[in-house]
C-alpha cells in the first residue's frame, strides 16, 4: 500500500462478520465472509477490536498503538505496526470505509 | 426391504445386487449405494463387510452412489483395471484389475470426504473405551491406522479409522465402522495381534505399496448409533526402535492441525467452528513418538485416564 494513502483511508472491522472463541493465551476467529479461521494473540486482537470499535486511519493506529498496548513508543516501530495491520488486510478482517476527496 | 447383517443374505443375492448397483451398505449415519461386478470385489465385500447391514432394493435413497469398474470399455478387457466412480471427477489413477478392494476403499473415502456437509470431518482414526472417545490424527505413515487397530485389541471400541465425524448440534462424535486400512509393516503387526482372519489377503505392489484391511468387529457394528465425546487427541509418529516420547500440544495448536486435516470444515462454516471450538474446549492432545505398538497402546490408555480426572 502507497504510503501516501495511509493517511487518508479509513478502515474498520465489522463484528458482526465474526465468531470469536478464547482459547487459553490465543483467540480464535472464524471469519464468515471467507470462511477461514484464524488464530489471534492478544496483539493482533487488540488492533482488531480497534479497527471494530470505530473507524480509523493506518496513521491513528500508528499514533495510538502504544497506549493501546500500554508500551513505549519505541517498543512499537512503525514498520511493525504497519505490518501487523497488513496482515489483517490480507486475511480480508479490515476492510477500507471510503477514500478522502 | 430392512438392512440385515450381510452374512444374512445369500451371496448370490448380494453379487446380484452389487451388478445392478441395488446394494445398499448402512453404515453410522450414510447410506452407500455400491455398484461392482469386479469378483474381487465381490470377494472382498462379503467376507470384510459381511457383519454390516446392508439392504437390496433400487427404491431405497443413498447419501452416496458409487461404481467401481473399468475406466473405459477397453479396459474392461485389455490389461482389466479398476477405478472408483463416486459420480464427480477426482483425479485418481486405475489400478489393476485384482485391486479393486483399495479401489472400493479409495471411493468410499472419497464419497464421505467431498460429499458430506451434515457433520464436520476430520482426517482422524477414532476408538472409544465407553463414552469417552481418543482421536488418532497423523500425516501418512505416523501410524494412525496400526494404533487404531491396536486400540481394538486393548479392548477399545472402533468408532472410524479414516474420519472423525462430528456433530454440528453438539459435542459428539459419530461412528463409521469400515475396515481399517493397514499398509506394509503393519499388516504382520496387527495380523499377530488381531489373527489370521481378521484381516482381507494383501494387495501387494499398490501405490501404496502392500496393502490389507482389518474387519471391523461385530460389536464395533451393532454399536454403530453410540456417539462417543472426544477427550483425547493424539497426534502419533512411529520411529523405529524409538523410546517413548510425549508432549502436550497446546490447544490453539491442536485444532489448526485437526482443522487443516478436514475436508470440509470450511463448507460446514460457523457450526463446524462453534462445535470444534467447543470439541477444543474438552479435550487434551498430546504429540507422542514410539518405537512398538505395545508402548503406544499403554501410553494411549494412560493418556486418556488422566485427560479424564
Amino acid at each position: 500500500m502507497a504510503e501516501g494513502m495511509e493517511s487518508t483511508w479509513l478502515w474498520f472491522a465489522d463484528r458482526s462478520h465474526f465468531c470469536i472463541h478464547d482459547m487459553g493465551e490465543v483467540s480464535y476467529l472464524y471469519c464468515m465472509r471467507s470462511g477461514d479461521t484464524h488464530v489471534f494473540n492478544t496483539v493482533s486482537m487488540a488492533i482488531l477490536e480497534y479497527f471494530a470499535e470505530k473507524p480509523h486511519s493506518i496513521a491513528d493506529l500508528i499514533e495510538d498503538f502504544p497506549e493501546l498496548m500500554g508500551l513505549s513508543r519505541e517498543e512499537c516501530p512503525r514498520g511493525v505496526v504497519r505490518r501487523m495491520f497488513n496482515e489483517l488486510d490480507e486475511a480480508g478482517l479490515v476492510m477500507p470505509l471510503e477514500a478522502a476527496p | 426391504m430392512t438392512p440385515a447383517p450381510l452374512a444374512s443374505i445369500g451371496r448370490r443375492e448380494v453379487r446380484r445386487a452389487l451388478n445392478k448397483g441395488t446394494l445398499r451398505l448402512h453404515l453410522g449415519p450414510f447410506v452407500t449405494a455400491l455398484r461392482s461386478s469386479n469378483r474381487y470385489l465381490h470377494d472382498y465385500f462379503l467376507d470384510i463387510y459381511r457383519d454390516c447391514p446392508v439392504s437390496v432394493g433400487a427404491g431405497i435413497i443413498a447419501d452416496y452412489y458409487l461404481r467401481v469398474g473399468a475406466p473405459n470399455v477397453l479396459r474392461r478387457f485389455i490389461r482389466p483395471q479398476v477405478l472408483p466412480d463416486p459420480g464427480f471427477h477426482f483425479p485418481t489413477l486405475p489400478l489393476p484389475v485384482h485391486m479393486a478392494p483399495l479401489a472400493l476403499e479409495m471411493g468410499m473415502n472419497l464419497s464421505a470426504a467431498l460429499q458430506c456437509f451434515r457433520f464436520t470431518m476430520f482426517h482422524a482414526g477414532v476408538v472409544a473405551k465407553g463414552q469417552d472417545a481418543v482421536m488418532i490424527a497423523a500425516h501418512s505413515g505416523g501410524g494412525k491406522s496400526t494404533l487404531t487397530a491396536a486400540m481394538m485389541e486393548a479392548g477399545y471400541r472402533l468408532l472410524s479409522d479414516e474420519f472423525a465425524i462430528l456433530r454440528r448440534d453438539r459435542v459428539a462424535l459419530m461412528p463409521y465402522p469400515r475396515p481399517v486400512s493397514l499398509k506394509n509393516a503393519s499388516i504382520d503387526v496387527v495380523r499377530e495381534m488381531a489373527g489370521e482372519g481378521a484381516l482381507s489377503k494383501p494387495l501387494v505392489g499398490t501405490p501404496k505399496g502392500t496393502v490389507a484391511y482389518r474387519r471391523a468387529r461385530a460389536s464395533d457394528i451393532q454399536a454403530m448409533d453410540e456417539e462417543a465425546t472426544p477427550k483425547l487427541l493424539i497426534f502419533p509418529t512411529f520411529k523405529e526402535n524409538s523410546s517413548v516420547v510425549v508432549s502436550p500440544v497446546e490447544p490453539a495448536d491442536a485444532a489448526m492441525r485437526l482443522i487443516a486435516g478436514s475436508p470440509n470444515y470450511q463448507v460446514v462454516g460457523r457450526a463446524a467452528f462453534e462445535t470444534t471450538m467447543a470439541m477444543m474446549d474438552g479435550l487434551k492432545a498430546f504429540e507422542i513418538r514410539y518405537g512398538n505398538t505395545a508402548d503406544s497402546v499403554k501410553l494411549v490408555q494412560d493418556l486418556l485416564g488422566e485427560g479424564t480426572v
